[in-house]
């Protein structure tokens, strides 16, 4: 054939372009499906950046707002001076600049502002040394149950008649009076002639408070009374009615105001609130002016919505990557599909330039058809990714956070951005499509450029390779930074997927090879002629989109499994154990919630402390070590390093209640002391002074249930004689009952003069005091002293165990006594030096503390030594912060030691749970309670969170899609490539079946080798990347790390299905292909 | 002596209606065993078409062929394909090699047909490449050879099953006059050592005058046995 000369315009095609269409509409209405899905990927990752950004930040406001720890409220307490030379400030005035000032910082949000105002702590007029005070809480009566009387109507203080308080039924009995009662309130314990008025108050009722949280907001925290070792007793609140100390210009003393904005959602002006918050501390100080002592102003929010916010950003940027990887995974269906569709016009093209066609008329014909494709496919797209993403996030799959935020109405914008993002993936795809169009297909052309191809690819694909090296690497020892967008985690993913397929790609052919030297052996035809053409027929080339496919779904399914496990892990740790009541309650509580969660309870002691000179506090946390094996749950908890910190706290650990010499227990209730003493000489022969001691013992004893309970005696003077004195709890609803163990007595001295005190010779006295409990088993040896060493400079001089009580002798000042009294504490075991303590692994990094070194804690004023008995990467139930864990009786034994008497019981920890037990914990009125159950699912159900499980499962389903795609594609390009090889071997006599079995083995073994090669890179990069791909909420390293979890179960069904759907497209075109008439198939290929 | 091939009032026709094509009209013609004919017409005169029928590769719309005494129309599938496997063998003009085999395994195709082992299989390629001149070549794969290399094969390929009749549509069509020449005279020689038959369809003048007799064909008649 001769060739035409060359033509400048090209030759009119006879064929139509319609007609063209016509012909090939199968082949272009697969190309135009690759291109939408494409698209639709590209609009629906726009969706998500814009319209699920604020779905997402919506509903994370929302759930913030909704959340018991309410982290949206603004807390400000204010103290006032006290003294003689501070100025008052009438309650009027602060509740009003305060209240001002909330209402300004909440920035157009509507807001609900509490007001908890006291005032100053007031003397109860009369003989003994009262405190109490008046309080006016709005919402005092919401948290607290009527137990006697009625509440207080609104009164006038100073008004003409007194004015009505209820009180908390511990202070009533502790002060002996009921409704009806009188009492007065003033300035000095004793009226004074021309001295200012009392206050005049009718007691009209009693309540015990129902909610402890609540309460926190009152000084004495709805306790009732303070701590019988305070100085001075003081008993309250005294309830007012709402409105009847804020409303008037009584001083103030205190004030707690919570502000509640309704965010109903919006978090638009949030950022602007929390400016403003952090600015009110200076505006309330400003307006209250120099009266103020301090105030302070808690919001939870900023660090709350600050985490919202990176973590959706880090969501949001994870879920584009993800999507942008399955596009690119896409853009290789098309650049496949492309290549079809210019192996099917190849003659045409290579007639057109043989004709004298240049490149730019053949792009001009491409760029028209693929224009036709790229707008009808983003009309088509557009609405699809804009109401698919609505109807997604529509459908309730995501849980109830998202759920609970309606979608917004569609606006331009939305549209826009998937428009665009549509419109920009639907043209590279055009481009593709252009440039397969003009890639030359004859023998000669395929053989250089395929030289040439891979020679580019030798560089390309290797480069990749090491780039996504680097970029593993970097991702395992890079620590995500909390606050921001992290490109590497965003980068890595897509990079590692697309270098291993472009590496395998590579390798397949070399593996086929090797299996053609087992093929070649064999006998017939089918499956040695299914073997050359993978190995030398370039079919292994048709595999490349099944293996970046198949490497996507896998590492998705792996991810997503990965993922929920690591937040049920961080559920785990975060909560340390399954349900947590974080209220301290009374033995009787505890009895109710074990009722309620039908299971055990045990107390544990979580407070903040200070160590050393760190500047913030830690958390101490306390539980008996026995049932921290139970309690305590967690991956942590089943490591070596863990069971070898547990093991130094319990060798540590007290011996049991019951062990011989190491506790005194009482059976019976109520607990009855004989105390005797008298003053001795300071040393042999030494006079001795003419005064005598009052002693006030308070008994520290632990219940059956764990609780520690302040038993309180009537004043005893000791004169030589034996006195008894029944104990009696503080508080109202504290029932002691079954075995009691008496841990320590607290004796509060005070001193009373019998004679001159000034003619001795010496300041200094001892005095012996012998304590027996009534009723009693077990022994003690030696006790434990302590000694009040302020003005007093109470010190012990012994402390012998006598039967069930103690001798004890010690020495004081006479002088240093007389004004406040002090305290001598006797602890009923061998004093506790030092508390062993376990650190996190932080605060022991960051302290440069090894196993062995002492410290000193501070807790509740009280100064403790702590040996450090080991580390943990954390303690369970205090992640992200800094932690101790300690066994609760070795830290009360050395509070005790130390002369702190108080309570050790913060919270109480339970496993093994009935299931609803939250629900029936809440019920039954105890509050604040944290599930593990339900954290797990708050985190898995986060909203900031959807978009990224949104963006995985499109991938997993696009990308198992178009590995069917590839399958297809490939049979369709095998159909055409061996068409005339049937023919040719159909004509020297293998049968139809053969020449059918031939066909369906190399698809069989292209496909089974492209998707098994795209599950082991999958699993692969899995193993190196999905743990490292899990962030906390606050965008940083989650604790505990996140384990691989393989979905074997999911990954079987899934891959297999694709399996079976892509070996079974290929049973079509093999049938096609061999029943196509050999005559004709050899006449087309004697004419090419 | 006993025809070889028996083709009596065959007819073929393509496409319906006023587009249809009638290839062959009323055919009828015999060739005796141990006959080289040569099958001459112009192109589109249809020699391929009955050189397809003979072979097997096609079915008449009318008509008998009988190759060997066995009538072929009425077989089955599986029937015709045994004709061309065990007793028709084809050489084409595009050569018909499978492109990602070498020469020897191209040969070797129809020889895994009959079960041979691998060791007799390659023996016999090996042979047969001898016999065509071309020993040595046997790794080569179609795009290493040239025109005559691959038509070469081709007849190897066709011999190896020892066929008792060879189909060659114009085997020259597409090399050069010496070439071609040589692959005549291969496959006249051939012919005559193997005792076989062979119908070859040409307008190459050289292999009309190599051929015992020549049949000619014009549009779908023959004017000439």
């Amino acid at each position: 054939m001769s060739s035409a000369p060359a033509r400048s315009r090209a030759p009119r095609s006879r064929v139509p372009q319609s007609g063209r269409a016509r012909s090939q509409f199968t082949l272009l209405l697969g190309v135009w499906a690759v291109v939408v899905t494409c698209a639709v990927l590209a609009g629906l990752a726009a969706s998500l950046a814009t319209v699920g950004y604020d779905h997402a930040l919506s509903a994370g406001v929302t759930t913030l707002e909704n959340s018991d720890e309410a982290p949206d409220v603004t807390s400000v307490n204010v103290a006032m001076q006290d003294g003689e030379d501070a100025v008052a400030v009438p309650a009027n005035e602060a509740v009003a600049t305060t209240t001002r000032a909330l209402e300004d910082a909440a920035h157009g949000y509507k807001t609900d502002v509490s007001i908890w105002a006291a005032t100053p702590m007031l003397f109860v007029v009369g003989d003994v040394l009262r405190n109490s005070y008046l309080l006016d809480a709005d919402s005092a009566q919401d948290h607290a149950r009527l137990v006697d009387g009625r509440w207080p109507a609104a009164g006038t203080p100073g008004g003409a008649t007194p004015v009505e308080v209820a009180l908390p039924v511990s202070a009533a009995q502790a002060l002996d009076v009921k409704p009806g009662d009188r009492l007065q309130l003033g300035t000095t314990p004793r009226l004074t002639e021309g001295g200012p008025a009392p206050l005049d108050v009718v007691i009209v009722g009693a309540f015990t408070p129902t909610d402890v949280t609540a309460w926190e907001r009152d000084p004495l925290h709805g306790a009732g009374l303070n701590s019988p070792t305070d100085r001075v007793r003081a008993y309250g609140p005294m309830l007012v009615a709402p409105g009847t100390l804020t409303e008037s210009t009584m001083p103030i003393g205190r004030l707690s105001a919570i502000s509640n904005p309704h965010l109903d959602g919006n978090f638009a002006a949030i950022p602007a609130m929390t400016r403003d918050t952090q600015g009110l501390k200076d505006t309330i100080g400003d307006g209250l002016g120099a009266s103020v002592k301090w105030v302070v102003v808690r919001s939870e929010l900023p660090r709350t919505f600050g985490d919202i916010v990176t973590h959706l950003r880090l969501a949001i940027a994870l879920a584009v990557s993800v999507l942008v990887l399955t596009i690119a995974v896409g853009l290789l269906a098309v650049s496949l599909v492309a290549g079809l569709m210019t192996r099917r016009r190849g003659l045409e093209t290579e007639v057109l330039r043989e004709r004298g066609a240049s490149a730019w008329q053949l792009s001009a014909r491409a760029t028209v058809e693929s224009a036709v494709i790229v707008v009808t496919a983003v009309l088509v797209a557009t609405p699809v990714a804009v109401f698919a993403y609505r109807a997604m996030a529509a459908s309730g799959v995501f849980g109830a956070q998202w759920s609970a935020v309606p979608s917004q109405p569609l606006t331009g914008p939305d549209v826009t951005a998937a428009l665009v993002a549509a419109l920009v993936t639907a043209v590279v795809c055009a481009g593709i499509l252009v440039v397969a169009a003009l890639r030359p297909t004859s023998r000669r052309n395929r053989a250089q450029r395929t030289r040439g191809a891979v020679f580019a690819r030798s560089g390309a694909d290797v480069m990749l390779a090491l780039i996504a090296v680097v970029g593993v690497i970097q991702l395992r020892q890079h620590t995500p930074v909390p606050g921001t967008t992290d490109p590497i985690l965003v980068t890595v993913p897509a990079l590692c997927v697309l270098a291993a397929a472009a590496l395998v790609a590579r390798a397949l052919p070399a593996v086929a090879r090797g299996a053609e030297r087992i093929t070649r052996r064999s006998k017939g035809v089918a499956v040695p002629l299914a073997g050359w053409h993978v190995a030398r027929g370039g079919a292994m080339r048709g595999g490349v989109l099944a293996v970046a496919a198949t490497a996507t779904a896998t590492l998705g399914l792996i991810f997503v499994g990965t993922w929920t496990n690591s937040q049920t892990a961080q559920a785990d740790a975060a909560t340390g154990t399954d349900i947590a009541v974080h209220q301290a309650g009374s033995p009787a509580d505890a009895a109710a919630m074990a009722a309620a969660a039908k299971g055990t309870l045990s107390p544990v002691f979580e407070r903040k402390v200070v160590l050393g000179t760190r500047p913030d506090g830690l958390t101490l946390f306390a539980i008996d070590t026995d049932a921290a094996r139970h309690v305590v749950t967690g991956r942590e908890t089943q490591t070596p390093q863990w069971r070898s910190a547990a093991k130094a706290l319990e060798s540590a650990a007290p011996a049991e209640a019951n062990a011989p010499g190491q506790a005194i227990t009482v059976q019976q209730y109520p607990i009855t002391l004989t105390v005797s003493g008298s003053m001795v000489p300071v040393t042999p022969g030494a006079a001795i002074p003419p005064v005598q001691l009052l002693a006030t013992p308070t008994a520290s004893v632990t219940t059956a249930s764990g609780a520690v309970v302040l038993l309180t005696g009537a004043p005893v003077p000791l004169d030589g004689k034996p006195h008894t004195t029944v104990l009696a709890p503080d508080g109202d609803s504290r029932v002691v009952t079954g075995e009691t163990r008496v841990d320590a007595i607290d004796f509060s001295m005070h001193q009373i003069a019998i004679g001159d005190i000034f003619q001795v010779s010496t300041e200094r006295a001892a005095a012996a005091v012998s304590v027996t409990v009534e009723g009693a088993q077990g022994s003690v040896g030696t006790w434990a002293s302590h000694g009040d060493e302020g003005a007093a400079q109470m010190r012990p001089v012994s402390a012998d165990g006598a039967g069930t009580g103690v001798d004890a002798e010690f020495t004081y000042s006479i002088f240093g006594i007389s004004t406040v009294g002090s305290h001598l504490t006797l602890g009923a075991f061998p004093a506790v030096e030092a508390v062993p303590v376990v650190l996190s692994q932080d605060v022991a990094d960051e302290l440069g503390l090894a196993i062995g070194d002492n410290i000193d804690l501070t807790v509740d004023y009280t100064t403790v030594t702590a040996t450090v008995a080991g580390t943990v990467p954390y303690v369970p139930g205090f992640v992200h912060q800094g932690a101790l864990w300690a066994d609760r009786d070795t830290l009360y034994r050395t509070l005790l030691t130390g002369g702190r008497m108080g309570e050790v019981t913060d919270a109480w920890w339970g496993s093994g749970l009935a299931s609803d037990a939250a629900e029936k914990l809440r019920a039954a009125g105890f509050a604040p309670v944290t599930s593990r159950a339900e954290q797990s699912v708050a985190l898995q159900e986060d909203a900031t969170q959807v978009p990224l499980r949104l963006a995985w499962w499109l991938a997993i389903a696009v990308a198992l899609l178009l590995a069917v795609v590839g399958a297809i594609a490939h049979a369709s390009a095998e159909a055409q490539q061996r068409g005339l090889t049937i023919a040719r071997i159909r004509a020297i006599g293998v049968s139809r079946r053969t020449a059918y079995a031939s066909h369906m083995a190399q698809h069989t073994l292209v496909t089974v080798s492209s998707i098994g090669a795209g599950f082991v890179i999958g699993l692969a990069l899995a193993f190196v990347i999905s743990p490292t791909l899990v962030v906390a909420q606050n965008g940083s390293r989650p604790v505990p790390p996140a384990e691989l979890v393989v979905p074997w179960g999911a990954l079987a069904a899934a891959i297999g299905l694709v399996l079976v759907i892509a070996v079974g497209v290929g049973i079509p075109a093999a049938r096609a292909v061999v029943r196509r008439s050999t005559v004709a198939a050899l006449r087309a290929g004697d004419v090419a | 002596m006993t025809a070889m091939i028996e083709v009596r009032n065959v007819q073929r026709t393509y496409g319906e209606g006023h587009t249809a094509v009638h290839a062959l009209k009323d055919i009828s013609f015999e060739v005796g065993k141990g006959e080289l004919v040569a099958l001459v017409g112009r192109s589109g005169s249809g020699k391929t078409t009955l050189l397809n029928i003979i072979g097997a590769l096609d079915r008449p719309d009318a008509g008998q062929v009988l190759v060997d005494g066995v009538e072929l129309v009425g077989r089955s599938d599986v029937e015709l394909d045994a004709v061309r496997r065990d007793t028709v063998a084809f050489i084409f003009q595009g050569f018909g090699l499978i492109p990602e085999l070498s020469a020897a395994e191209n040969v070797g195709l129809p020889l895994r047909l009959r079960g041979m082992s691998s060791e007799d299989r390659e023996h016999r390629a090996e042979l047969m490449l001898q016999l065509v001149g071309l020993e040595g070549h046997g790794e080569h794969r179609p795009d290493e050879m040239s025109g005559g290399q691959m038509q070469r094969v081709a007849i190897a390929r066709a011999l190896a099953g020892s066929p008792r009749l060879l189909i060659a549509d114009e085997p020259t069509g597409q090399l050069d006059t010496e070439t071609g020449l040589a692959v005549m005279a291969l496959i006249r020689g051939v012919v005559e050592a193997e005792g076989m038959t062979a119908i070859v369809s040409t307008h190459d003048p050289v292999m009309i005058a190599l051929a015992d007799r020549a049949v000619r064909i014009a549009d779908g008649h023959l004017i000439d046995v």
